[in-house]
């Protein structure tokens, strides 16, 4: 098993960071194109609802993201100490139009279709939001 | 995330959009983006191909402007989608409430067809 981990500021910028980590996490474990998407997806679509609803001040705030790889799975584990949050509770369905086409809940719409096991849980004052990919 | 317009064929406005559509990207042009996708011509194409990434604040993005057209009498249609993304757009059933077309060719002649 292989650990990768990076500890964050909620501020916009953080972002680019991200990505370009998630980008060498890719190229060094040799990810399909489609299992990296899909990791990139749902880390994107969590840390969207952390800068979201996690924090209600303008402090900084950290939050960290920890890959555990295995040939056959990828276990994501994002944790913040901010509001509690269970994003599992807050869902929306597939649009059937576009009158009624909510975009609050797609995030994690995308998360549960992509993801194999989805835990949260909220411990010692953090929140913590376990995803699993699978590699094959 | 960047994008660049022109008219087309006199009444249609094409807007190819280049980049990563997430949380940072959608940040960068949305304002302006959706400023002139619902503001200039009735006729809308969407050019994704340049579009390497997809995340729901991109969908948001497509939603609204295709709403915003609806209301004034024209249309949005997306073109060139790359098979990741199309996957996305499938996955939550956006592309069978928003038009697309493999190719851009394609969109164009829909648009014209509908004389908006």
């Amino acid at each position: 098993m292989s650990v990768e981990q990076i500890d964050l500021i909620d501020k916009p910028e953080e972002l680019t960071r991200l990505n370009s980590w998630l980008s060498s996490v890719c190229d060094k474990y040799q990810l399909a194109d489609t299992v990296s998407y899909y990791l990139e997806l749902v880390i994107e679509e969590a840390v969207t609802n952390i800068f979201k609803y996690a924090f209600d001040n303008d402090k900084e705030h950290l939050f960290s993201i920890i890959i555990n790889l295995t040939p056959d799975k990828i276990v994501i584990r994002i944790e913040d100490n901010g509001l509690p949050f269970d994003p599992l509770s807050h869902q929306a369905d597939k649009p059937e139009s576009l009158e009624n086409a909510k975009v609050g809940g797609l995030g994690i719409f995308l998360i549960k279709k992509f993801t194999s096991d989805l835990k949260y849980s909220r411990e010692e004052e953090k929140n913590c939001l376990t995803m699993v990919l699978d590699r094959t | 995330m960047n994008f660049e317009y022109e008219t087309i064929e006199e009444t249609l406005l094409n807007i190819k959009l280049k980049g990563r559509m997430d949380l940072q990207g959608n940040q960068a042009i949305e304002l302006e983006f959706t400023s002139v996708a619902t503001s200039e011509k009735l006729g809308v194409i969407v050019d994704m191909s340049g579009v390497e990434f997809l995340a729901s604040m991109g969908i948001k993005t497509l939603i609204t402007i295709t709403k915003g057209q609806l209301s004034r009498g024209g249309e949005v249609v997306l073109c060139s989608i790359q098979p990741l993304v199309k996957e996305i757009l499938t996955t939550t059933g956006i592309s069978t409430i928003i038009k697309n077309f493999d190719t851009c060719e394609e969109a164009i002649s829909y648009l014209k067809g509908k004389s908006l």
